[in-house]
């Protein structure tokens, strides 16, 4: 999933300061399950919003919605009354919510909740680790399942560097070393021969390094 | 001080784990104790929330208190741990918005009379007051019910 964390209270107050009536737009996919933008998200934000705007004798009135997904016309359009009604929407999705939102109402501010940091899993409840870099060249099949690029340090795709101490990675013996992962996990396959094999340097081409990418899915276009 | 100075009535909400203190006790303390006290009652202190503890602050609250089972005393394990971390959470939030961040409290000892409730009451007011947002300021508003209004007792 996407991961995101709201942003600092002071930054979110200064961004809608300007405006008197704001939707608060929470999103019900990936922020939600990260505790960022879901509803219970939105409702607090709104209640110190406007504990906020009392206390400096402001004006603001606050609707609260949320949607399954701000990435999907479809459920975008659920949010379009609610939109028109508003000087301004906070959206709590991550920055790819919050555009495709900005660019479905062109008139209206879309101001972004929230800030996007990584695709990740939820570790355990409350921590979430980054696990994929969206290289657009995956090799999970080569390494038993740990992405050696989003997850080493170094970014080695023939490890392990010998640095790692106690299944630590010596760059920051807080996370696990990658290849340390790797091999355990090879171990438990029974493929760790496989390992042997030379992996040729990767196609940087796929990754966003040459702007932002696209894929088209021929057969699902009409 | 004038004579017939009288001190402002203050508001506080109590949220409270039914198992952590007699409900008797807490509900003979309404209407009895100077304060303009609203009781809300949770089976286990779990349930509460962080957007409770605000709208209590938007209904007219000028703080929140929540007692909760001592620890290692949760029936269910860990509710009031929870609690703990939610009512740290919402007094961080307030703190950075700068909204008063000692306004929500929480309490973990065993409270067994009426007086020690009160005196728990009066230390979460002067906690409201110390963290710099004055007594009956703008923040409150008792125009506000709480969305969770059927947890309050009438």
């Amino acid at each position: 999933m996407i991961v995101a964390e709201q942003k600092p209270l002071p930054e979110i107050i200064e961004m809608v300061s300007p405006f008197k009536k704001l939707l608060i737009l929470g999103c019900g996919t990936c922020v939600k399950t990260c505790f960022a933008g879901g509803e219970e998200e939105v409702a607090v934000l709104a209640s110190i919003l406007r504990l906020d705007a009392r206390h400096k004798g402001k004006d603001i009135q606050i609707t609260e919605l949320t949607i399954e997904r701000q990435c999907e016309n479809e459920f975008i359009q659920e949010a379009s009354e609610a939109v028109s009604a508003n000087d301004a929407v906070l959206s709590l999705a991550c920055g790819a919510g919050v555009q495709d939102i900005a660019r479905r109402f062109k008139n209206t501010p879309v101001l972004p909740g929230l800030n996007t940091t990584f695709v990740g899993v939820m570790e355990s409840r409350g921590l979430f680790t980054e696990e994929c870099l969206c290289c657009g060249d995956c090799r999970l099949g080569m390494t038993g399942g740990v992405c050696v690029l989003a997850r080493c340090a170094k970014k080695l795709s023939n490890g392990p560097c010998g640095g790692s101490r106690n299944g630590k990675c010596e760059v920051n013996p807080e996370i696990d070393c990658a290849w340390q992962l790797v091999i355990d996990r090879m171990t438990c396959l029974g493929t760790l021969d496989s390992l042997r094999q030379y992996c040729p340097p990767r196609d940087w081409r796929s990754s966003n390094s040459a702007g932002p990418r696209k894929l088209l899915r021929e057969d699902m276009v009409i | 001080m004038p004579e017939n100075y009288k001190e402002p009535i203050r508001a506080i909400a109590l949220f409270y784990c039914v198992n952590a203190v007699d409900r008797q006790v807490v509900k003979k303390l309404e209407g009895n104790c100077q304060l303009d006290l609203r009781l809300v009652k949770m089976p286990c202190s779990s349930m509460v929330k962080e957007v409770f503890l605000l709208r209590a602050l938007e209904a007219g609250a000028e703080a929140v208190l929540v007692l909760v089972c001592p620890k290692g005393h949760c029936q269910f394990a860990d509710g009031n741990i929870r609690a703990s971390k939610r009512v740290e959470r919402t007094g961080k939030l307030l703190g950075e918005a700068g909204l008063g961040g000692g306004r929500v409290s929480i309490n973990d000892a065993k409270l067994e009379t009426e007086e020690e409730i009160l005196l728990a009451l009066r230390q979460a007011l002067s906690q409201a007051d110390a963290s710099g947002i004055a007594a009956g300021s703008k923040i409150s508003n008792k125009e506000y019910i709480p969305s969770s209004a059927d947890g309050v007792e009438k």
